[in-house]
């Protein structure tokens, strides 16, 4: 396996519900994310994004398949050197902003260095950073209820990559958001997976998102395919 | 900084304006819960406790904390006194044994007053008189009483009563003995007086001995009495006099405020039952409305043993807020009764006159750390159920 492989997973199975009534969402999907490139899975809704994400994000374990995350085989791990990876390598940002409510923007990008360990002073630091990178250092000390949706889903994208993370897993990222603000929170991605040269994989419906991204893939009946 | 980083987690969970109306709601309730099961049950053990102490200090204060007697109520003369003081001598912790001659007899003072009274001969210097007997009798220091004793009543073939031992007295003041039954009849005097007064040469009553401060009368009591034991069963004789705690007089009263006590204590108890019922259920209303945030820290990181200890440190918060302002609480209101609003009951029935309360630093951290730790088992059920999904269902929580 070569080493500028950030993110692999090999033949996940994901189904919800009972054996006897069972919905199968994967059958059988394979990806490989290198480094610095942002890849988009297309499709339907219900057609298991968002589960396929929840697994390689180490959030759901996958009946069957393995997640490589940096080489490392994610759900072999305990689960706390599983956290720790997900702290470490693996930054989230979801459809709705989910900020924690009873912290401030700031405390919010803090949040993943606090849990990390990192001292306060240093959290502090990178997020006033972060925060200014995406444009919102000045609604740094709002509660998220105070903010607009597109601030939110700024810090929500300060809060994923502070940690300088491998990779980021995003689950239709503006899918909440008006066509305007849409659209610069998907040239702020853009831009910020060509500064780090960081991964990205998201999950979204929107063309335009889809159309800026290095590599395209279809879900489509549980298997992943190359999409024209 | 992790564990600062979970207290602020949970303390925002509980606590924090961004909170929904019902969470921060249910937090108050709990909280306020708790707080009124600790301070009713701090506040019930001040009284009872301040109840069972005053009426103790009340019984001792006018009597030797050992008493010495003859088991079937004989009499004593000043040789038993000589012995139990030399035997007495050899025990460590007892400071002195005193004779003491003590027979009811009736008193009266200014014209037409007359009532019953206890006389005690003792080490008493002058004539002191209980208050509320001085205020029957009409009597205030310096004033004069005339005690007659039951010794020089004889029936003539009359059949009239004549009584020939009255004896006058000047009454050197007027005492408050704590409880109302000595107030109301007790007259304290010298010993040769009173065995004047009941022509008692050489006799006495009972006997009494003193212990050092810091010394348990119980301890030393059992410690004379046994020595006497062996004094006469080793010389061969029948045990003539034993020694008992004075306050075993009262074994029964006591014995039946303890019942009481702890009738009292589980029946409050129940109020802390009730509140951690009431905990129970906001940390699981709290928990759920924080089962999203829950999967998004699980996401960012944050290990189980971090969620459970977040879920625990909630209950912990609740409860530790709830038990210490019970515990000012009380304070505050035991202090407040004590000073500004005493409760008066009628000393006739009780014995006392105002009821103390008697904060008691012991028991008020006993019954706020057990509290404190019910909570934290409370909290437990929550924590090991916020363990049970996984990040992912989590977050998908609505
Ligand atoms: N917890 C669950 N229990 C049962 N079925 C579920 C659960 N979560 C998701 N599903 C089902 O799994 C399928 C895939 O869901 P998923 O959320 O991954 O789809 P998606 O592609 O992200 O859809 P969308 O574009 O609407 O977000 C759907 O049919 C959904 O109903
Ligand atoms: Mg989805």
């Amino acid at each position: 396996m070569s080493n500028d492989i950030v993110l692999s997973a090999r033949n996940i199975h994901c189904s919800y519900g009972s054996a006897d009534a069972s919905i199968r969402v994967l059958k059988g999907v394979d990806i490989t994310v290198r480094i610095g490139e942002v890849v988009a899975v297309m499709g339907p809704s219900g057609s298991g994004k968002s589960t396929l994400l929840h697994a390689l994000g180490l959030l759901e374990r996958p009946e069957k398949g393995e997640v490589l995350v940096c080489g490392e085989n994610g759900w072999t791990l305990s689960s706390r050197k599983r956290a720790e990876l997900r702290n470490r390598k693996i930054g989230f940002v979801f459809q709705f902003h989910h900020l924690l409510e009873e912290f401030t923007l700031k405390e919010n990008v803090m949040m993943p260095c606090l849990i990390a360990g990192y001292s306060g002073e240093e959290a502090a630091n990178r997020a006033d950073r972060l925060l200014e990178r995406v444009g919102i250092d000045h609604r740094a000390m709002h509660f998220p209820s105070r903010a607009s949706g597109g601030e939110r889903q700024r810090a929500a994208i300060a809060r994923a990559i502070v940690m300088q993370p491998d990779i980021v897993l995003a689950d239709e990222p503006t899918g909440n958001l008006d066509t305007d603000t849409s659209a610069e929170v998907e040239q702020l991605i853009m831009e910020l997976a060509e500064e780090g040269g960081r991964s990205f994989l998201l999950a979204t419906h929107s063309k335009d998102l889809a159309s800026a991204v290095h590599r395209r893939l279809l879900l489509r009946s549980g298997v992943l395919g190359q999409d024209e | 900084m992790k564990e600062k980083l979970l207290w602020a987690l949970a303390r925002r969970h509980v606590w924090s304006n961004a909170n929904s109306t019902v969470v921060r709601m249910v937090s108050i309730l709990s909280i306020a819960g708790i707080a009124i099961g600790v301070a009713a049950l701090v506040i019930l053990q001040a009284f009872m406790g301040g109840f069972t102490m005053a009426i103790a200090q009340g019984l001792t204060s006018m009597n030797p904390p050992l008493h010495i007697y003859v088991p079937g109520g004989g009499y004593m003369n000043d040789f038993d006194l000589g012995v139990v003081q030399s035997i007495a001598s050899e025990i460590p912790g007892i400071t002195g044994v005193e004779g003491v001659l003590e027979k009811p007899a009736v008193v009266s003072g200014a014209a037409g007053t007359v009532s019953g009274a206890m006389v005690r001969g003792g080490s008493s210097e002058g004539l002191t008189i209980g208050m509320d007997l001085a205020r029957k009798l009409d009597v205030k220091a310096g004033d004069e009483i005339r005690i007659a004793s039951t010794a020089g009543v004889e029936v003539s073939g009359m059949g009239r009563v004549l009584v020939d031992t009255i004896v006058t007295l000047t009454v050197d003041s007027v005492g408050d003995f704590g409880i109302e039954e000595y107030n109301s009849s007790l007259v304290l005097l010298p010993l040769g007086t009173a065995r004047d007064i009941f022509k008692a040469h050489g006799e006495l009553t009972s006997l009494g001995a003193y212990v050092e401060t810091g010394v348990d009368p119980v301890e030393a009591a059992g410690l004379l009495d046994s020595a006497l034991n062996e004094e006469y069963t080793g010389g061969g004789w029948p045990v003539y006099m034993s020694c008992i705690p004075y306050l075993a007089f009262h074994g029964n009263l006591f014995k039946a405020l303890g019942l009481e006590r702890t009738a009292m204590t589980l029946v409050l108890a129940l109020i802390t039952v009730v509140a951690l019922l009431n905990l129970s259920s906001a940390l699981t209303m709290i928990a759920m409305e924080h089962r999203r945030d829950i999967g998004v820290l699980r996401a960012m990181g944050l290990s189980p043993s971090g969620v459970f200890r977040i879920s625990v440190l909630r209950g912990f918060l609740l409860g530790g807020s709830g038990a210490f302002t019970g515990l000012i609480f009380s304070w505050v209101s035991i202090f407040a009764v004590n000073r500004y609003f005493p409760i008066k009951l009628d000393g006739t029935v009780y014995w006392i006159d105002v009821l103390p309360g008697v904060f008691s630093v012991t028991t008020a951290l006993f019954v706020t750390l057990s509290t404190i730790l019910v909570c934290f088992v409370v909290s437990l059920f929550p924590a090991f159920s916020a363990l049970s999904h996984s990040p992912s269902e989590a977050l998908r929580y609505e």
